[in-house]
Parts: structure tokens; C-alpha cells; sequence
């Protein structure tokens, strides 16, 4: 019995064999044709980074209309100009300070509120460690138009009840974008500290240095890329935001894309691709400056071990 | 520098448990080893020294300080691991002076100190690099530099070699050692490298599941294992399951086997499950079946044969499921595969062994 068992495998296996022996490729290996997959592979990228830029060069571009008052957007531009780029509305500019300032102290925020919790996401022993994670991601997972809607009404429940309306002021509008800014921090941040190596803690015990000093030390820098990338995150998703910011802002007192959206709805001129220019202009010169700052230098370094 | 005393320390992870009732003492200026396979709570003992966790039962001194409740950062210890925990955003420079930076040393004092360790482990020019720029054995000695800066009660080591390629290891080996007697400091040093261990050590514990099995010098070890396991990690051994050990005359008896063979007599131990172990290098072959006195004997077949070099192996067949092994001078060995051959091996190095 075992004997026959053993004599049938053989067989099978002889004809497995004999079978991909007969599959064999027969002739000389085939030579170098024309590189089709390096040719589709260029045309695959050019055609991405045409997509993905396209809407930027259009807007950047109908900015530099140098003709006559027109409602539509002209692309290209005839007659190019910077007209349009002197007759930016000052309220413009109002806006485009609040929304600066307030998308940095939301990523300011986020990452005071998102790196604790992460730290305790990942390193605690809670017995809720998942719900509680699942509900710092909650936020993202909510259209943002019903989070306005929340805020607005929570505002008016709790104006009624204490007096103190927050729809319409700074805080009010603050709480709301850090609501939706620190999920990022928080994800970025949890990524990061899933691979931290906890031996470099306990080097730094072992040397002396105690829980806190431990964290400024060591544990803080070498997380930072992932701060630095939630704290981007937040900031952008604050500074872009329609949904929430219109309705907890109010007349005079208007984020950027709000101002740009009610002047898209009333009455459109070319002032307003020139002062989006502007700031995709301003937000590529950050960009650059982070990357050569902090990106590379310190993804690499804290990547490297 | 300091003494270590481990008293009636247990630790257990869950149902499973790391440490029975483990008694230790480390001498001044001693550089232990304690040797294991994994698992059997050679990094828990160390962890547990370095405070990095809290034993359930027992009391961990340094010195002559109790230091059972104290915190790591306040133990004043040292600890190299195995991927060197190096702090990546740091120069080899700050990394080296983290410790006396954190205790507060005036810049001047520090700068020097890093000098003068730098010098020690004779990497002068890394300074100001970063630990990814440098190589393995460098991030190695640097790890072991950073580790001494503020002078420890003692050195703790988690297998610090384990990550570098075999010639380097060697080169290591004599270079921490050099540093640990440079600067006499007391290190416990874990690693499941019998060799490195033997390499290193004023004395060896061996550990198997949560107990130690035997401590002493290398040649203790090696010479005169007292259980099955010490002999079948520490080196290669022939283990032969034996039964009837007679005190008197030094005779066992072998399983499996129509024969008796020789022990050393009024030897302590015996008991129902023994163990004959030879090393290899102790067999030789005879020409003659005669039996000379003080000498073993044991017929087979040879049935292969391995060239390594300067030795070369031969297992022999004597009628067990495993071959015996015998290692000689690769120019003294004669005999090929199928060879009907006689083992001989001295008396006095036969090991009755424990399981």
C-alpha cells in the first residue's frame, strides 16, 4: 500500500516534468524588438501630469486676459495683460489673510490635539484603542457639508442655552476646521510611530533621560516627517474648505474660498483667476521650501536605520 | 562600577512564563555571558537588570542599592542592542554625549568625553556623521561608546553582534572585549553564540526555558556539562540515551545498543534518564578490536564523509538512528564510505549527563 503510493507520486511527478519539458521554448531567445513598454510608459505619465495640471494652467493662464470685460472664462488669453491683477478687491485680500491665518492655527491645533492621540492610539493599552481611533477618523468620513450643518446648529443650541453664539466668529469657525484638520495628523502621525523603533526610547532611559525629555529628544524628531505631513495636510484642508467655513462664516468676516465662491456666484471677472493664480504661485514656493527644508533631508534620515 | 544581584526573580509574560526563581550574581568588573536559544529568558533577565520591566517576585541590587522599583533613566546603567538603537537624527558626536547632555555636563566637559571615546573605539574622524553614513561595525562601537560615556554600574549587551556578517563578528568580539577590560566595567552580555560566548567570557550562563542550566568558565562548560542540553548547545556532541550507571565500576549501559561502556566512576548524579555524550574530537579510530583499558570501543560502518578543511568528519553507523560523529585532521583520516571501522574514546572523556 505505502509502496504503490509512494511509486504513483513518482509517476506524476515524471509526468509533470515531461509535460513542461514539451512547453519549453524552442529556438533562440527572442531579440530586443522596438521598446513599446518604455514608449506607452512615457505616453501613461504625460497624459497623468496633463490631467492632473491642466485645470491650473487654464485658470493660471485666463488671468493674463488683456481684452475687454467678459463672463466666461478665455483661454487662451488674448492680448495678455496684468490688469486683472490690479483690480483684485481688497476683500480679497481680507479673506486670504483669515484663511491664512486660520488654516495655520488649525494645523497648529491639529498636531497639539493628533500627536497625543496618536501616541496613545498606537502605544496605549486602553481596551478601546480601535473605537477610539475609528473615531478620530470619524471626521473624514462625514460629508463636510453635514458637518457644517452640525456645527451651525450646535452653535444655535448652545447659544440658547448660554448665550454665547459662536456662529460667525473666529472661534466658532476655529473649532469646526480643527475638526476636520486633525484626523490628518493623526493618521500621518499613527503610520509613522507603527514603525518606530521603541528600542530608541529605551536608549534614551538608559541614558538618563525621563519620559518627557525621551519625547523632545528623540521620539519628536524622528516622527517629525510625519508631523510636518499631517500638519501640511490640515493646513490645505482648512485653507480649501467651502462646506463647513460657509456656514459658520458671515458678512465681512469671509474665508478666501467663500469670498471666491460668492464671487464666482454674483458677478465673475477675470480678478478672481488673478488672485488664484496668486496663490497657487505662493502655495508652489511653500511647497519647494518645505521639501528642501524638511522633506527629503529628514524622511531619509528617520527612514534609515 | 559595580556588583549585579539577582534574588528569587520571576517573570512571567501571560501563562507564559520567562523566569523561574533565578538566583545571579555578577562580580565586579566581570564580563558575564548569559547563552541560551531564544526563548529561554536570557533578554528578560537583561531587561529586567535594565528596568525596562518589573520582575513579579523577587529583588534586582546594583551595587548595594536596591533597585527593584527604580525607574530605567535612574539606574545608571548602560545598554547596547542588537540593531544598536542609534538616534538617527543625531550626529555620532551627540549620539556619544546624549547621556552626559541629559545629566547636565557643562559643553566643554562633554565635547571632551566624546574625544576621548572616540578614541577608545578608535573611530576619530565620524564626529559630526550621521549614524545611517556610517557601517555596521562603526554604528557597533558607537552604540558601545554612548553606552559608557556616563561611566554605568554596568554594562548590558542584547546581542550586539547579531546583525553583522561572521568575519566582522570576530573582529568584534576582541574589540569589545578590549573596551570592556580598558575601562574594567561590569557587562552582562546576552547572545545564543556559543562561540562568541566562549570567545568573551569570564563566565558563561548557560539558560534553557526560564532556568540556568550551569554557570562557569568556558572550559567548565565545555569540558564538563552537567545536563544533556548544556552539551548539545555549548559545541557539537555525540549523545548517546544511556540507563544504569554503577558509581563502582563507572559502567552504563547504552539504549538500543548490546553494550556496555565506560563512564568515570563515583561520579554524582545517575538516575533514570541519563545521557552519554562524546565529542567528536575525542574518537579516534583502532586498528584492533583489543581492548585496552581507559579506552571505549564501539564497532560500525562508515557512511559519509564531509571535508571541511583542516578537519574532516566521518559518521559512522553503530546500529542507532543517528550517526555517530568523529572529526579528525583531515590528512589523518584514511577511511571512505562503507569502511567497517572501531571507535575508541578515552574513559575520563565520556560525559554522564543529566536530562
Amino acid at each position: 500500500m505505502m509502496d504503490s503510493t509512494v511509486h504513483r507520486s513518482r509517476e506524476v511527478n515524471g509526468d509533470t516534468l515531461a509535460r513542461i519539458a514539451q512547453k519549453r521554448r524552442k529556438g533562440p531567445p527572442p531579440k530586443r524588438g522596438y521598446p513599446w513598454g518604455k514608449v506607452s510608459h512615457y505616453v501613461y505619465c504625460a497624459l497623468s501630469y496633463i490631467f492632473l495640471l491642466s485645470p491650473m494652467i487654464v485658470v493660471i493662464g485666463a488671468s493674463f486676459h488683456g481684452g475687454e470685460y467678459y463672463t466666461a472664462i478665455k483661454f487662451p488669453p488674448e492680448d495678455p495683460s496684468l490688469q486683472w491683477y490690479t483690480k483684485i478687491p481688497t476683500a480679497q485680500f481680507k479673506a486670504l489673510a483669515l484663511s491664512f491665518g486660520l488654516a495655520t492655527l488649525a494645523a497648529l491645533g491639529a498636531c497639539i490635539i493628533g500627536i497625543p492621540a496618536a501616541l496613545g492610539i498606537v502605544r496605549g493599552k486602553l481596551p478601546g484603542r480601535s473605537v477610539i481611533s475609528s473615531v478620530f477618523r470619524a471626521p473624514l468620513q462625514i460629508p463636510a457639508i453635514v458637518t457644517g450643518i452640525a456645527f451651525l446648529q450646535l452653535y444655535y443650541l448652545f447659544g440658547d442655552a448660554t448665550g454665547l453664539y459662536f456662529q460667525g466668529t473666529f472661534i466658532g469657525l476655529y473649532i469646526g476646521h480643527l475638526f476636520v484638520a486633525t484626523p490628518y495628523v493623526v493618521g500621518t502621525v499613527t503610520a509613522i510611530l507603527q514603525r518606530f523603533d521603541v528600542r530608541l526610547e529605551e536608549a534614551a532611559f538608559s541614558l538618563g533621560a525621563n519620559r518627557w525629555r525621551t519625547f523632545r529628544r528623540v521620539t519628536l524628531p524622528v516622527i517629525m516627517p510625519g508631523v510636518y505631513a499631517g500638519a501640511l495636510y490640515s493646513f490645505m484642508v482648512s485653507f480649501a474648505d467651502v462646506p463647513i467655513s460657509i456656514f459658520l462664516t458671515a458678512p465681512g468676516f469671509v474665508t478666501y474660498p467663500v469670498e471666491l465662491f460668492y464671487g464666482m456666484e454674483n458677478d465673475f471677472d477675470p480678478s478672481i483667476l488673478a488672485s488664484s493664480s496668486l496663490v497657487i504661485f505662493f502655495c508652489l514656493l511653500v511647497l519647494l521650501g518645505m521639501q528642501k527644508l524638511v522633506g527629503l533631508d529628514n524622511l531619509l534620515r528617520s527612514g534609515s536605520r | 562600577m559595580s556588583r549585579v544581584l539577582l534574588k528569587g526573580v520571576r517573570k512571567s509574560f501571560g501563562d507564559f512564563v520567562a523566569l523561574h526563581q533565578l538566583d545571579l550574581e555578577i562580580q565586579e568588573g566581570e564580563f558575564l555571558t548569559l547563552l541560551g536559544p531564544s526563548g529561554c529568558g536570557k533578554t528578560t533577565t537583561l531587561r529586567l537588570i535594565a528596568g525596562f520591566i518589573e520582575p513579579m517576585e523577587g529583588k534586582i541590587l546594583l551595587g548595594d542599592e536596591d533597585v527593584t522599583q527604580v525607574a530605567p533613566q535612574h539606574r545608571e546603567i548602560g545598554m547596547v542592542f542588537q540593531d544598536y538603537a542609534l538616534f538617527p537624527h543625531m550626529t555620532i558626536a551627540e549620539n556619544i554625549g546624549f547621556g552626559l547632555k541629559e545629566r547636565r555636563y557643562p559643553k566643554q566637559d562633554i565635547n571632551d568625553r566624546v574625544e576621548e571615546l572616540l578614541d577608545l573605539i578608535r573611530l576619530p574622524e565620524v564626529h559630526d556623521r550621521y549614524p545611517a553614513e556610517v557601517s555596521g561595525g562603526q554604528q557597533q562601537r558607537i552604540a558601545v561608546a554612548r553606552a559608557v560615556a556616563y561611566p554605568p554600574k554596568v554594562l548590558l549587551m542584547d546581542e550586539p553582534l547579531g546583525a553583522l556578517d561572521l568575519k566582522l563578528r570576530e573582529t568584534m568580539q576582541i574589540e569589545l572585549r578590549r573596551i570592556q577590560q580598558e575601562l574594567a566595567i561590569t557587562t552582562v552580555y546576552v547572545t545564543h553564540d556559543q562561540t562568541e560566548a566562549m570567545n568573551m567570557s569570564d563566565r558563561i550562563v548557560v539558560m534553557n526555558s526560564g532556568r540556568i542550566e550551569q554557570m562557569g568558565g568556558a572550559e567548565d562548560i565545555y569540558n564538563e556539562p552537567r545536563t544533556r542540553f548544556v552539551a548539545d548547545f555549548v559545541g557539537q556532541i555525540n549523545l548517546f540515551d544511556a540507563n544504569s550507571y554503577e558509581p563502582e565500576t563507572g559502567m552504563i549501559k547504552l539504549d538500543g545498543l548490546d553494550q556496555t561502556v565506560h563512564v568515570p566512576v563515583n561520579l554524582a548524579g545517575g538516575g533514570e534518564s541519563l545521557s552519554l555524550g562524546v565529542r567528536p574530537e575525542d574518537i579516534g579510530l583502532a586498528n584492533s578490536v583489543e581492548s585496552s583499558s581507559g579506552m571505549n570501543h564501539l564497532a560500525g560502518v562508515v557512511s559519509g564523509r564531509t571535508f571541511a578543511g583542516n578537519l574532516t568528519r566521518l559518521f559512522v553507523d553503530v546500529g542507532l538512528q543517528k550517526p555517530v560523529i568523529l572529526e579528525a585532521k583531515s590528512q589523518s583520516v584514511k577511511s571512505n564510505v562503507g569502511d567497517k571501522v572501531t571507535l575508541t574514546w578515552p574513559v575520563e572523556l565520556s560525559k554522564l549527563l543529566s536530562d
